[in-house]
């Protein structure tokens, strides 16, 4: 197979050297591979708020840059592994990893498990983000949407921008022979503005991204969408009042809102959870776990989007994994790991957050398929209730998927109408019970615009989700103020 | 090696001011750890990363960038120091940002960060985290013991251009227990561990492995309350120093002049009642957040942050100083061992209420820093009568962080165990509602 020589030639050897390097160094293990990393990253940022007493702008500018790399040997033995990484491209450190890790690990009962089929498959192009603009166009270009924010509404006290980029470029080497390289580049630009009406201050942001060039987001059209996103977000906040308490309909918006499906449906369906049976959906593949008409994807093949991969970090060219179809669990997403454990193979899911990270069963873009009505009735055939369209966090309890969720962005639903918006709500429930309840959904999926970091034992990755407008109509509670 | 570390960081800053800069900072580091992680007597993990890297910041004039890298060959530290400086060039002016300079620096003290004996290596590691999870696991009603043993060793060089050099090491060294409990719906995984300098300050492994199983096991059977109500509500120790954590961000420089804290303007104004004082404390030896100067350079000295429930200062760095046209007063790193002082009543006192919900667990980010609305999911104890009545789980509890701090009173059962502590807490009525 052949891979660029950059890599290669950082450790100094050719394409079969390279191979035996990494079979005398996992000599005895039943899985593993040399995952080599380089990663550039850049940020660009801009925040202006007025001096104290003053309507003079004081304008601040960061600008930072980093270079990172090395490479990670993992060790899989019988389904447990370890995992060893340095800041460096030599094989002496490499054969001491692989020495290290045989003596913590030893020799496994098992061959060789085979290597996956080399992905031709490419959803993202190889152009490097941080030399397509200069430092004078960021810049100018952060300025432009200081401005433009600031036109929108003369309320705005702080308007923060940021323009940032990266590409990281991988090889993975396995014992047998395997060998694919990619390049994976990843832009975003944040948007956050601040509002001070009445000495009552309330913020609001908003982002878009992908595995693009710049070019693709600093167009005028999606960043003034992106800004008044974000303006509304803080002006509804402003006027927004105490969330009412306890069990009532509630309706999640397009988009973003999604983020709950990915905390509690997305998460419990990992394997290495169903593998350990921590998750409550481990012995349910085959049954109905959602209302009829609940159909949950995971996809790595949508073009340009964050979660995309031509591969995944152990070489298995990605796919759309069908999670739950008509209310039936029909899959989970795999590593090789979880995928033998469970006697099925990988779903091209095992990613890490870079070379520091051995490879976890994770999500990719995770979304809940279009159904039948419009949104606008949704609301309309819901007498009274919450509309939720943005959420500032949550957490989910891996033991129960008990999850918690607060709403950044809320409306109160009375006769069928969203009325007044509402700060302070906050969302719990249960995943099994919330997905059995879906009772509505819309024809208007969204995906986040690029926003999305999935974090899972301390490894962060880029992510998309989406869903269309849907409806519980049980299984989740409102914590509120009121 | 620390001495190669004080070159190369000299040698960068070097480097950035022939490639044009008037000023700069330079941090470079490395570190080693192990770690194991073993569950019901069976080793699952291990992890042995070694790395080195370095942060350079430079300054043209009042502009400024900052860049990081992990090459620190001559070609590498060149290629850094001429991006920044080029960097530079397009940045804003920043009227703020600056160099500690010598009148503010500390002279080192020896705070005993580095245990003198050899760290646990893989195989001792590996032998302690396998008899860990056999503890747990053993016990009536685990269906999982999960536990982690690792150390580590780090070393790190601060240096700038005014001709700071400070140079530091380090060792950890932890145990970590989780128990899995129940079944279906009923399930819990509850954790308990230490890290310290130094190994022989650990807790005993076995109180570790019990403390996470004792926890588990307490919550099985938990169930929401029924109806949403107001009751007083009190924090454990370990949800105490959450919400410490939550105020400390709050009362930082940056979000003070940003006005994105609504602490904004509590300088020195009652916060809390009288009763309180939290003090940050840096040069405990062998203290976990231990150390003399924070990263800018600047000497850190013990603090009262807030006396008799009145706020004293901001947490500031030279930057946040600035803008605020105060000097720095060392927090470029955040606290170091902070302290939420201990009350005068028995736990047993403060929790002796006819209703209350003793919180051992929050979830979510409800707690809103610009508004101070709060609103977080938790589980814990309902209290009837001053006592224990049952486990709750899947309530939120929702109020003000103002009305918190002020009505916070503690219980005098403080311990001090990691870098943030702080004794049981009653925090006020609050609502909880039910799932």
């Amino acid at each position: 197979m052949s891979v660029t020589n950059d890599f290669l030639d950082r450790f100094g050897v050719n394409a079969a050297a390279a191979t035996n390097l990494v079979a005398d160094s996992l000599k005895g293990a039943d899985d593993g591979e040399l995952f080599c990393e380089e990663i550039w990253d850049e940020a660009v940022s801009r925040s202006s708020q007025p001096k104290p007493g003053s309507t003079e702008l004081d304008v601040q500018t960061n600008s930072s840059y980093s270079e990172d790399g090395g490479f990670g040997l993992r060790r899989v033995v019988d389904g447990n592994y370890g995992y060893q990484f340095a800041t460096d491209f030599s094989t002496c450190a490499v054969k001491e990893a692989g020495s290290n890790l045989n003596a913590v690990f030893g020799v496994s009962p098992h061959t060789l498990f085979p290597a996956p089929q080399v992905s031709a498959q490419s959803f993202y192009g190889s152009a490097n983000p941080l030399t397509e603009m200069s430092y004078e166009d960021k810049f100018a270009l952060l300025e432009q949407v200081d401005n433009y924010a600031r036109s929108q509404d003369s309320r705005v006290r702080r308007v923060t921008v940021a323009l940032i980029g990266s590409m990281s470029k991988v090889l993975i080497v396995r014992p047998d022979g395997f060998m694919c390289e990619d390049i994976r580049p990843l832009v975003q630009l944040r948007i956050s503005v601040q509002i001070e009406e009445n000495g009552r201050t309330e913020a609001g942001s908003s982002a878009l991204g992908g595995r693009t060039t710049y070019a693709d987001i600093i167009a005028d059209v999606h960043w003034k969408h992106h800004v008044g996103v974000a303006l509304s977000a803080a002006n509804s906040m402003l006027k927004a009042v105490p969330c009412p308490s306890g069990e009532m309909p509630v309706v999640l918006g397009p988009g973003w809102a999604g983020v709950l499906l990915h905390e509690a449906i997305g998460h419990p369906l990992e394997g290495d959870a169903n593998a350990e049976k921590t998750s409550n959906f481990h012995n349910k593949m085959g049954q109905m776990v959602a209302a009829k008409g609940v159909t949950i994807v995971d996809s790595g093949m949508d073009q340009n989007a964050r979660g995309a991969l031509n591969f995944d970090d152990e070489g298995t060219a990605t796919e759309k994994t069908t999670l739950i179809e008509d209310g039936r669990l029909v899959g989970l997403m795999h590593d090789r790991i979880s995928a033998r454990k469970l006697g099925t193979v990988s779903t091209g899911s095992g990613r890490r957050e870079n070379f520091r990270f051995p490879v976890l069963p994770r999500m990719r873009n995770t979304y809940l398929e279009n159904g039948q009505m419009t949104p606008a009735d949704i609301i309309s055939q819901t007498p009274n209730g919450i509309y939720i369209t943005d959420f500032s966090g949550g957490s989910v309890q891996s033991a129960t998927g008990q999850f918690v969720f607060n709403a950044k962005f809320a409306f109160l639903i009375e006769n069928g109408k969203l009325t007044k918006s509402l700060k302070g709500a906050t969302l719990m429930g249960d995943p099994y019970k919330a997905l059995m309840h879906m009772d509505m959904i819309g024809n208007n999926l969204e995906y986040d615009a690029g926003v999305g970091m999935c974090g899972k034992q301390g490894q962060s990755l880029p992510v998309n989700l989406g869903q269309p407008t849907l409806r519980l109509m049980g299984g989740v509670a409102v914590g509120g103020t009121a | 090696m620390t001495t190669s570390y004080e070159k190369l960081a000299q040698q960068a800053i070097d480097l950035a001011k022939k490639a044009g800069a008037t000023d700069a900072i330079c941090h470079v580091s490395r570190s080693k750890s192990t770690e194991i992680k073993a569950e019901n007597g069976e080793q699952k993990t291990y992890e042995g990363p070694s790395e080195h890297g370095i942060a350079l910041t430079v300054f043209k004039g009042k502009k400024l960038a900052s860049v990081e890298g992990v090459d620190l060959s001559v070609e590498g530290l060149t290629r850094l120091a001429d991006r920044a400086v080029a960097m530079a060039e397009y940045t804003a002016e920043n009227p703020y940002a600056g160099l500690s300079e010598s009148s503010q620096w500390a002279k080192p003290v020896d705070l005993g960060k580095v245990d003198s004996k050899p760290l646990m290596d893989a195989s001792a590691l590996k032998a302690l985290a396998g008899q860990m999870s056999v503890r747990a696991s053993a016990v009536k009603g685990v269906t999982k013991g999960t536990c982690y043993a690792s150390t580590s060793y780090g070393e790190s060089v601060t240096a700038n251009s005014n001709g700071l050099l400070v140079s530091g090491e380090g060792t950890y060294t932890s145990l970590t227990a989780s128990a899995l409990v129940g079944a279906g719906d009923d399930t819990f995984m509850a954790y308990w561990g230490d890290a310290q300098r130094h190994a022989e300050d650990l807790e005993p492994w076995e109180f570790i492995v019990d403390e996470a199983v004792r926890r588990s096991l307490s919550m099985l059977g938990a169930a929401p309350i029924k109806n949403p109500r107001e009751m007083p509500v009190f924090f454990d120790e370990k949800m105490s120093t959450v919400l410490l954590r939550q105020f400390m961000s709050g009362i930082s420089g940056d979000a003070v002049f940003n006005k994105s804290t609504f602490l904004k303007d509590a300088l020195s104004t009652e916060v809390f009642n009288p009763n309180i004082t939290i003090t940050d404390d840096p040069l405990v030896v062998r203290g976990l957040g231990s150390r003399y100067c924070d990263s800018q350079g600047v000497a850190m000295q013990k603090r009262e942050l807030v006396t008799q429930g009145v706020l004293n200062e901001w947490l500031l760095t030279i930057g946040s100083g600035k803008k605020l046209g105060l000097p720095s007063n060392g927090f470029a790193s955040g606290t170091s061992n902070l302290t939420l002082s201990n009350g005068f009543m028995t736990r047993d006192d403060l929790l002796n209420v006819e209703e209350g919900f003793l919180v051992t667990g929050l979830m979510g980010t409800g707690a809103n820093i610009m508004t101070g609305d709060y609103s977080c999911g938790a589980q814990g104890f309902l209290i009837k009568d001053g006592k224990i009545d049952r486990p709750i789980k899947g309530v939120t509890i929702a109020g003000h962080l103002s009305d918190m701090y002020k009505q916070l009173t503690q219980a005098d059962d403080l311990k001090m165990r990691g870098a943030t502590n702080a004794p049981t807490c009653y925090v006020g009525p609050m609502k909880v509602s039910a799932a």
